[in-house]
């Protein structure tokens, strides 16, 4: 009762402080979402290891026979949220598991994954209006964890004899030594190549490994200009997203691209991230082979914008393939072939090659149908969790059959091959046999990321060097830190 | 025991303008304050609040953030303010005269200001992207060989910002100086004649000294529009986070619904209303020596 006098004091709060912001009165709306950055975050660190509770269920490595319950006549409601749309593959999703659970009612509601997407999540989680709760993103899950919003399933793991690690390889996602939420997706970084520009530039057989030098020749051999150096075709772009730069940290060490593994302070000293952050300055300032972050930022474009129409012949991206197979908005008329995420060096192990820990659902504290939820958070986070793919994200479920993840997103081989190298796609995307990345430190993540992104991109406009810029951006993120600490 | 029931009657009258002013007003206002000596994050519940005293304001004197906020705040408003009355006052002598059109161009000044401010933010923002209008222009009538990068660029973004508050501003201080303008006594320019005033010296002898009370009130009303400038800049910034952008209320509304430090918002919010209020007093103690009645 008292959260829901918060949430009725928040909606209250919120719809004073955008009315008290206009500038006609009576001619304002609010805001459409802001670009994404997360809550802030806690004053704490990596989430402890914990053991997997022995229990009398499946035997070790059984994955399966705990998933359904006893009776799967029963009935009931199931209010689900997730930042995806029913189009997305969520409605597939929802009706496979009304094909086993045919008297639960799903009732599914999309958010958007950004500050003020997440704020109403908890408000309607604080009014219990949320019943299964997909959280994306480690800083907002472990908002939830820390305040309350998810119910502690710690009892279920144990009762139902679930291995965290057996089914989605890692039992590192607690907070004070209980399990809120299952780690059921997550993303894959790769790089989609245009193969008819590739083929044209001459550069042979796609990689299986490759370096940044590598990856930037070749963009540099794909890219069109005229003899002004006007730019017609780009021969490679970053993602949109600002902190992408700071990803070649999750490629060395496999975790945590914002904070310092040994001090847990901020690592924008480091140089792995200095070195990536000039690399791509370089790229797209200097040598003019990659689209400017700048214009995807000051645009608000994204490379679902320029990749598909041709203006950039390959792309880093995490969710190229929702676009490429929704041929109607994003039609393209070339096949796209799929190289992994570069490394810093020949011979590292590239924790960019595989599956990313992202998404995380859970039962939340305001549920209202307490059996029916367990029932579908059991089948989501494991048979369910394949559908994630159509919306370009990864199942880390060890039972996920990956290689029917194509059929599901394109209807078969033949017709993916039509839009898709599907050689390639199978080796690189969601290739959860390869080393993935992992978050484990989240102390004042929204402000960390905040300050990462303002400085990046006055370094990517040019209007602060890198060195300085990742200085000022080190010493303002240590001060958060060490504050929430 | 009659002049009670009138005094009961007059409650029930005034009780629901009342219970409105206490929810929306009064109730905010004093929780905003006691909430500016506390850390809370709501999500934790009202057990969740810890006191902390003056804590947050000796915070926000060495937060860089929030001394860039003011700085940018302070230059919307200086910019904005005084152009948007000066180009108001000008339109509205002109169309105060004989004109063609007048009524058209004086809805079609007047449109911005009751526009929705997020539509007209998106299409300033389309029209200062990076292909958009005013680089086309710039590039094949000026033949510039690079053109200005006006949303990502920290310094080039409050350019936009500026141009749309003041385009908004415009179309509200048209009409109200039109109203004042229609009010100055006729007499006192046919005295002046008389006298040998005309044109330029007219207006600045008699029509500014007469319309000074509405330009008073138009500066304290603009300038506290200014100071919670919001929409403007979070739909023209969106995407582009650099810090040189940013304004005390988008600073308040990040640290309040992003980060989840009401608190420490609200504290910002209490030194936004010192500053209003000062800067209203400070306004109203000036007014003596250029305001006549």
């Amino acid at each position: 009762m008292k959260k829901r006098v918060l949430a009725l004091l928040l909606a209250l709060s919120m719809a004073l402080a955008l009315a008290a912001c206009g500038g006609n009165p009576g001619a304002e709306t609010p805001a459409p979402s802001a670009p994404a950055a997360s809550p802030s975050a806690p004053a704490s660190t990596a989430p402890a290891p914990v053991e997997s509770p022995a229990s009398t269920a499946p035997a070790a490595g059984d994955i399966t026979s705990w998933i359904l319950e006893e009776d799967t006549g029963m009935s009931g409601t199931v209010r689900f949220w997730i930042p995806f749309k029913g189009e997305q593959g969520m409605n597939d999703m929802i009706a496979e598991f009304n094909q086993t659970y045919p008297n639960i009612k799903v009732e599914l509601t999309t958010y958007s994954n950004n500050a003020d997407g997440n704020l109403s999540v908890n408000a309607a989680i604080m009014s219990e209006e949320v019943d299964v709760l997909a959280s994306f993103g480690l800083a907002n899950t472990y908002l939830r964890w820390e305040n309350g919003l998810y119910q502690d399933l710690t009892g279920l793991v144990a009762g139902d004899g679930i291995s965290l690690t057996d089914n989605w390889g890692t039992d590192a996602y607690t907070y004070d030594g209980k399990i809120y939420t299952l780690p059921c997706g997550g993303i894959s970084y790769y790089i989609c190549v245009n193969m008819d520009a590739w083929n044209a530039a001459g550069l042979g057989e796609l990689p299986a490994e490759w370096t940044w030098d590598e990856y930037l020749a070749a963009c540099e051999a794909m890219t069109q200009a005229d003899a002004g150096g006007q730019v017609s075709v780009y021969g490679g772009s970053d993602s949109h997203s600002i902190e992408c730069f700071t990803f070649p940290k999750y490629q060395v060490t496999g975790r945590d691209n914002y904070y310092d593994d040994a001090t847990g302070l901020s690592s924008f000293g480091d140089p792995i991230i200095l070195n990536s952050l000039k690399r791509e300055i370089k790229a797209e300032l200097e040598d003019k082979v990659w689209y400017p972050k700048s214009i995807y930022r000051a645009d608000g474009t994204s490379g679902q914008d320029t990749y598909p129409s041709g203006k950039v012949a390959s792309i880093v991206t995490n969710n190229m393939i929702r676009f490429l197979r929704d041929t109607e908005n994003y039609p393209t008329d070339f096949v796209t072939g799929f190289a992994p995420y570069p490394v810093e060096e020949k011979g590292q192990t590239n924790y960019m090659a595989g599956v990313g820990y992202f998404s995380h659902a859970g039962i939340t504290t305001g549920c209202q149908d307490q059996a029916a939820a367990e029932a579908f958070l059991k089948w989501y986070s494991t048979y369910g969790s394949k559908y994630l793919a159509v919306a370009g994200h990864q199942s880390t479920w060890k039972g996920t059959d990956t290689a029917n993840i194509i059929t599901m997103l394109f209807g078969s081989e033949d017709s993916a091959a039509a839009i898709v190298d599907v050689d390639s796609f199978k080796r690189v995307v969601g290739n959860t046999a390869a080393p993935g990345f992992i978050d484990t430190v989240n102390t004042a993540n929204s402000e960390v990321a905040s300050i990462l992104k303002s400085y990046g991109l006055s370094a990517l406009n040019g209007e602060m060097s890198p060195e300085d810029a990742m200085a000022a951006a080190q010493a303002e993120a240590d001060a958060a830190i060490k504050d929430a600490q | 025991m009659r002049k009670r029931k009138e005094n009961l009657t007059g409650y029930v009258f005034v009780a629901p303008a009342l219970i409105v002013f206490l929810v929306f007003v009064a109730f905010p206002f004093f929780f905003s304050l006691f909430l500016s000596l506390t850390e809370w994050n709501f999500l934790s519940g009202w057990g969740g609040i810890q006191w902390k005293g003056l804590e947050n304001f000796a915070k926000l004197a060495g937060d860089q953030n929030f001394r860039q906020a003011v700085v940018n705040t302070v230059i919307y408003t200086v910019a904005t303010v005084p152009i948007s009355i000066l180009i108001a006052l000008v339109l509205a002598y002109v169309l105060n005269g004989k004109v063609y059109l007048k009524k058209t161009l004086r809805l079609a000044f007047f449109i911005p200001y009751i526009s929705n401010m997020v539509a007209l933010a998106a299409v300033f923002k389309f029209m200062f992207r990076d292909d958009g209008i005013i680089n086309n222009v710039l590039l094949n009538v000026f033949h510039l060989q690079e053109v200005p990068r006006w949303l990502s660029n920290s310094e080039l973004n409050k350019i936009p910002i500026i141009l749309i508050l003041i385009w908004t501003a415009v179309g509200y201080e048209l009409i109200v100086y039109m109203a004042a303008l229609q009010n100055v006594p006729k007499e006192l320019y046919e005295a002046g004649k008389l006298d040998g005033a005309t044109g330029f010296k007219q207006f600045v002898h008699i029509t500014f000294p007469m319309i000074s009370p509405t330009t008073f009130y138009l500066v304290v009303v603009r300038m506290i529009a200014a100071f919670k400038v919001f929409s403007a800049i979070n739909i023209i910034t969106l995407g582009t986070a650099t810090r040189g952008n940013t304004s005390l209320v988008v600073e308040i509304y990040q640290d309040a619904f992003q980060s989840y430090k009401f608190g420490y918002a609200s504290a910002e919010a209490v030194v936004l209303f010192a500053i209003i209020l000062a800067i209203t007093l400070f306004n109203f103690w000036g007014q003596k020596k250029w305001v006549h009645y």
